[in-house]
């Protein structure tokens, strides 16, 4: 390790956070402040949806579900018994993943693909009841007058200052991402994904780990969703059309599936990216969905991947042409 | 010396086939068992069944003298009775510390809540395993590839990572599925000196192989199936000698 | 009663098309492992693909028909060797985000070039309804019940008794074993996809005079055809389509008896219930592990 090998490793964090911390002051106008709170909440969603998807190798295909339940959840509380913002939030997770347990009991004995369905059905049937449960949902004229917090005499009403709270908030999600992956429970999770069986015979209880990645990260999604509920001010079922779903699979598998900084990135990128080619018009589209095909055949391991490689090659723990000795040792046991 | 592991009369069926029909042996406490036969003896479809990834169809499986038969594979990791893979099932995108750290998954205790905040007692506990860890690579010789990825391994020391991962959480019982498949002879000296030394820190092993000079050298007692019943039993002499067990090896001595 | 017979009429006869996009599904996933998301996008497709020859070309319906299968078929072969060859021993996640991204393309690239407002198509079969006693019966709803279980019919006449279609099947069974055999892995896989591709296309034009056509059709259409694909049991090829007239008729008794706001939700509960406790499907052969 060589000293810029030490002073990148050190510092690596801080200018991300200082950057991340000045970044308001560099965005021109309050269109584009919009498209980087978004991206953060859909940022946070990839992250979460990776706790599921890139630990145990399940398959969430009606994850805005559980961001919809705790956007509804938190903006219910919020309006109509007037809880406190934090409180709200919080509840929000909850109730998302008192869902998640609703549906991953029944469904977690399921085989991969057939769980994937089962999470596309929840989807479905929970924007159904978003759009007829009028009587509790506001039907789709949704929930109005959603209060904004004002915490500290901080007006949050401003996009430029409720980018502190989702930043925040962002921070709080990878850290104990980060802390849990590295863990007893983290690593059980992650053996699943490997290796169910071998998981297995190790003495982990697959459905249980599988259910609590679902949980953690259901109450993640509900999180990002009360987020959004007190940014927005103003929710209705259109922000939870089950399609966006897939959006939110793609980020997390463009980003890199089982890596955190990835998924985070992947959720960044793929948010920004088509609002950057609006100019296009509906091209974009098109060209998200080639995208995404496109990074998935070249690129296996994500934007992540990449991001991981540079990052150990600034840190000094690979070298290049470590890559070819990995290759002889795996020539040497197809033998 | 008092039996550890014991199974009565224990049998599986598919369709037709009877893989194990009627097995029953007894693996005395601080001892090698070895079980041998031919291929598709029905060995590996045993060891599914002491572990529980298969349910038999008739008898039983007894741990310390407690029936197992209808308890988890998982529950009886937590028992102490662990196992390696023939066809290696490691964790291949992990490194190979998180690997064996995995094999302590029975062994430790913390929980989601206190592993997301990094609570006090998971960063001692996490200390602790990973210590627990070094001394169980550096016995199999795989300290120096810690942080590597499983996967990227050679064949040899992917089978002795799937022994450390096993090994790891001082099981009761290991079961081994052919440790020395795959390696070569200096390799196979080590592995003979290591699951003696394994046996003698008080762990019961039970291990397939097909290597003879193997299993005839460390083993305290053999165990023949063929095409899925028990021929023979016994110490290795008595084994040797049994005309049985010379008959369902003749012209099969590809090993 | 009267109302409750209309229905299951109405059932049947979206049921069987259902089971015609769910035959595709079925195909695609007992080939290649997956759950082909891009195949309901294969049905609006084939609805353009036939507004296209019929509307724009003017060509009399006996060949634009065929000319849009065509299409189809190209189009399907096209995405098999982008997004499905290169990925086939890729891990599952990645497989199932490119047929996703393959669906987001198709849709958009229609909209692209049609606009996203919705296009009327002329009824193909003779549309005055008749009237027995006091039912009403659209010819066209009959018509759809024919041509699906015709088709069906052939597609399992083909499997069973061409070389080509049992080949097919034997690459579905074991890709491994039948490249040992000697059977073209390759072009039977390829030629599964393209006789999904066409099935969902030709769904898509028979649904054509009954929806509007719009990019979005194959959003709503291919999440039925799983969802009969799963009732019917998804390693059934029988089974797709009793499992998609299971789902007409659940939708259209659905849609009488209880509430036509929540048809689709309908779909969607039974599906979830199929799943819980016949996670095989109706149909389906219990899949066992391999340790």
């Amino acid at each position: 390790m060589s000293t810029f090998n030490k002073i990148y490793k050190y510092s690596r964090i801080w200018v991300l956070l200082i950057v991340a911390i000045l970044l308001p002051k560099w965005i021109p106008n309050l269109y584009y402040q919009g498209v980087v709170n978004t991206a953060l909440i859909f940022a946070i969603l990839s992250l979460s949806l990776n706790i599921l998807s890139g630990c145990t190798g399940l398959f969430c295909v009606g994850f805005v579900a559980f961001y919809g339940i705790g956007a509804y959840g938190a903006a219910i509380l919020a309006t109509r018994f007037q809880w406190p913002i934090l409180l709200c939030l919080l509840a929000g997770g909850v109730i998302s993943m008192a869902f998640s347990l609703l549906l991953g009991l029944p469904t977690m004995r399921l085989r991969g693909m057939y769980f994937a369905v089962a999470t596309l059905a929840f989807g479905e049937i929970m924007y159904q009841l978003f759009v007829n449960w009028v009587s509790v949902t506001g039907g789709s004229s949704g929930i109005k007058r959603i209060p904004t917090p004002n915490w500290f005499g901080v007006n949050f009403r401003k996009p430029e200052n409720y980018y502190y709270i989702l930043l925040v908030a962002a921070v709080i999600v990878i850290i104990l991402t980060r802390n849990l992956i590295n863990s007893r429970p983290g690593r059980a999770m992650l053996s699943i994904r490997e290796n169910d069986i071998a998981a297995e015979a190790m003495g982990v209880d697959v459905p249980k780990y599988k259910m609590l990645a679902f949980a953690v990260s259901t109450f993640f999604a509900g999180v990002a969703g009360g987020l959004f509920a007190f940014y927005a001010r103003y929710i209705d079922p259109t922000s939870f059309v089950n399609a966006e779903s897939s959006a939110i699979l793609a980020m997390m598998v463009v980003g890199g599936i089982g890596s955190i900084s990835g998924s985070f990135i992947g959720g960044l990128v793929l948010s920004i990216l088509p609002e950057m080619m609006r100019f296009l018009g509906n091209i974009r589209l098109v060209l998200y969905g080639l995208a995404v095909v496109v990074i998935i055949i070249f690129a296996p391991k994500g934007i992540g991947g990449a991001i991981e490689w540079i990052d150990g090659v600034l840190c000094g723990t690979i070298k290049v042409g470590q890559q070819s000795q990995a290759a002889d040792r795996q020539a040497e046991v197809k033998e | 010396m008092t039996a550890i592991l014991e199974t009565k009369g224990i049998g599986i069926h598919f369709g037709g086939l009877r893989a194990v029909d009627n097995v029953s042996f007894t693996a005395e406490e601080g001892s090698i068992t070895a079980i041998i036969g031919p291929n598709g003896a029905g060995k590996t479809t045993l060891f599914n069944l002491i572990a529980g990834f298969y349910t038999p169809t008739e008898g039983s499986v007894y741990f310390e003298g407690k029936d197992i038969t209808k308890v988890k594979t998982f529950r009886r990791t937590d028992m102490g009775l662990t196992r390696t893979f023939q066809n290696i099932n490691l964790f291949r995108d992990l490194s190979v510390m998180d690997n064996v750290l995995v094999g302590l998954h029975c062994k430790t205790k913390c929980d989601p809540i206190s592993a997301m905040l990094s609570l006090p007692n998971k960063r001692k506990e996490e200390k602790k395993s990973r210590e627990q860890v070094m001394e169980t690579l550096a016995f199999l010789g795989l300290d120096h590839v810690a942080e590597e990825k499983a996967g990227s391994l050679s064949y040899g020391m992917q089978k002795n990572l799937e022994i450390a991962r096993a090994m790891v959480s001082h099981p009761k019982v290991i079961l081994l599925d052919e440790p020395a498949s795959g390696l070569n002879t200096s390799d196979l000296d080590s592995l003979s000196k290591r699951v003696v030394a394994i046996r003698d820190s008080g762990i019961t092993v039970v291990l397939i192989e097909h290597k003879m000079d193997v299993v005839m050298t460390i083993s305290d007692k053999i165990i023949v199936l063929n095409f899925g019943k028990k021929i023979a039993d016994g110490t290795p002499d008595e084994v040797s000698q049994d005309e049985g067990v010379i008959e369902a090896y003749l012209g099969k001595d590809d090993d | 009663m009267v109302n409750f017979i209309q229905a299951l009429i109405q059932g049947v006869a979206m049921g069987s098309l259902y089971g015609l996009i769910a035959i595709g599904y079925v195909l695609i996933y007992n080939a290649w492992g997956i759950l082909n998301f891009a195949q309901g996008d294969m049905v609006m497709v084939g609805a353009f693909a036939v507004l296209v020859t019929h509307m724009r070309l003017g060509l009399p319906m006996w060949l634009a028909i065929p000319v849009a299968l065509l299409i189809c078929m190209l189009i399907g072969f096209l995405i098999e060797i982008t997004a499905f060859r290169p990925l086939i021993d890729a891990i599952q996640q990645r497989r199932l985000i490119a047929t996703i991204g393959i669906g987001i393309f198709l849709r958009n690239l229609v909209r692209v070039v049609f606009g996203a407002d919705p296009y009327y198509f002329p009824p193909i079969f003779d549309n005055t309804p008749y009237k027995v006693g006091s039912l009403t019966i659209v010819p066209q709803n009959i018509w759809n019940m024919v041509i699906g279980f015709l088709l069906i019919g052939a597609l399992t006449l083909f499997l069973k008794r061409t070389t080509m279609g049992k080949s097919m099947r034997a690459t579905a069974q074991d890709r491994e074993a039948a490249r040992l055999m000697g059977i073209n892995v390759k072009r039977s896989m390829s030629l599964t996809f393209i006789i999904a591709s066409a099935l969902g296309g030709l769904a898509g034009m028979l649904i054509c005079p009954v929806f509007y056509v719009v990019p979005t059709l194959g959003t709503s259409m291919g999440n039925k055809g799983f969802s009969s694909a799963l009732f019917g049991g998804i390693s059934s090829d029988g089974g797709s389509m009793l499992g998609g007239i299971v789902l007409g008729l659940l939708e259209a008794i659905g849609a009488t008896t209880i509430s036509s706001a929540f048809q689709s939700s309908i779909a969607y509960a039974v599906l979830f219930l199929v799943l819980i406790f016949m996670p095989n499907g109706i149909f389906g052969k219990k899949e066992s592990r391999k340790v």
